[in-house]
């Protein structure tokens, strides 16, 4: 009887005008490759942010959709809601 | 060797019992799978004794309500799980990095959060803010908060939801609103409430 714990990045979704970049990890608790229990953590990597902590898959992918033009783009958003209303 | 029943009037298996419930089609239970070559209809409710309804492709759903596949009608997505909100400050973040246990459910595309906890905002200046939602919002929202200590305001807080960050402000006046700024304190309860749309 072997406990083991399994994490992995199971959803990377690009979305919207600003390339928010969404990653979905679970992780998953297994008895001898049963599962006994599982939970979903999410967090979003926006355009401008620093991604070198992410995994090599989150990285390609923010490399290759986070380009000059959007994060631009994305921080004149932020400029613009910045007090929100 | 499988059995067909066919002829030119169509075929089929009738289960007629006279004890009623009874009628059992049965699959081996080393599993199976019962293959169909159009939509079944079924008369009468239906009952899953034991297990739960699992679809073998993603995103698929029930059409709630309604009679036919009418696409504002469709459950398709559910989900639980953790993420969390961190916090910054417009002219400069806490000096450590402070982030909110947070919890979220999604059902369709309506997504349910609450964040709560204590932060240190030493170090940080400006309008809060935090950041870090688990999905995209569409369009804006508004957020309940307590904000205890941290801030520095005399009417009510709420938080503003745009993008993908949660402004932390108040309303002056009828018309009119204003950023909270950071009030450095060493301990601060944050407690935010709120839902919004996503098409994610």
């Amino acid at each position: 009887m072997a406990l083991t714990k399994h994490v992995s990045q199971d959803k990377i979704e690009v979305v919207g005008e600003f390339k928010h970049v969404q990653v979905r990890t679970c992780t998953k608790v297994l008895e001898d490759g049963v599962e006994l229990s599982s939970g979903f953590h999410r967090h979003l990597v926006n355009a401008g942010d620093d991604y070198s902590a992410e995994s090599t898959e989150v990285q390609a992918i923010c490399a290759a959709v986070h380009t000059d033009a959007v994060v631009a783009a994305y921080a004149a958003h932020l400029e613009a809601s910045a007090l929100g209303g | 060797m499988p059995i067909t029943i066919k002829n030119s009037a169509g075929g089929g298996v009738t289960l007629d019992s006279t004890t009623s419930s009874n009628e059992t089609l049965q699959l081996p239970s080393g599993g199976g799978t019962l293959v169909r070559t159009a939509s079944p209809s079924f008369t009468g409710d239906s009952t899953i004794t034991s297990g739960n309804l699992i679809f073998a492709t993603a995103a698929k759903g029930v059409y709630l309500g309604v009679t036919s596949a009418t696409a504002a009608n469709l459950l398709n997505d559910y989900e639980e799980g953790t993420f969390n909100l961190t916090m910054t400050g417009g002219n400069g973040n806490p000096s450590s990095t402070q982030t909110l246990g947070s919890e979220y459910v999604k059902i369709g595309k309506l997504v349910y959060f609450r964040s709560f906890g204590t932060l240190n905002n030493s170090g940080a200046s400006g309008a809060i803010a935090f950041t870090g939602l688990p999905f995209t919002p569409t369009g804006v929202t508004i957020a309940s908060i307590e904000c205890n200590s941290q801030g520095t305001f005399s009417l009510s807080p709420y938080g503003y939801v745009s993008g993908t960050v949660i402004y932390i402000n108040q309303m002056r006046s009828n018309n009119t609103y204003i950023a909270i700024n950071h009030n450095v304190a060493s301990s601060g309860e944050w407690s935010i409430t709120g839902h919004f749309a996503t098409n994610s």
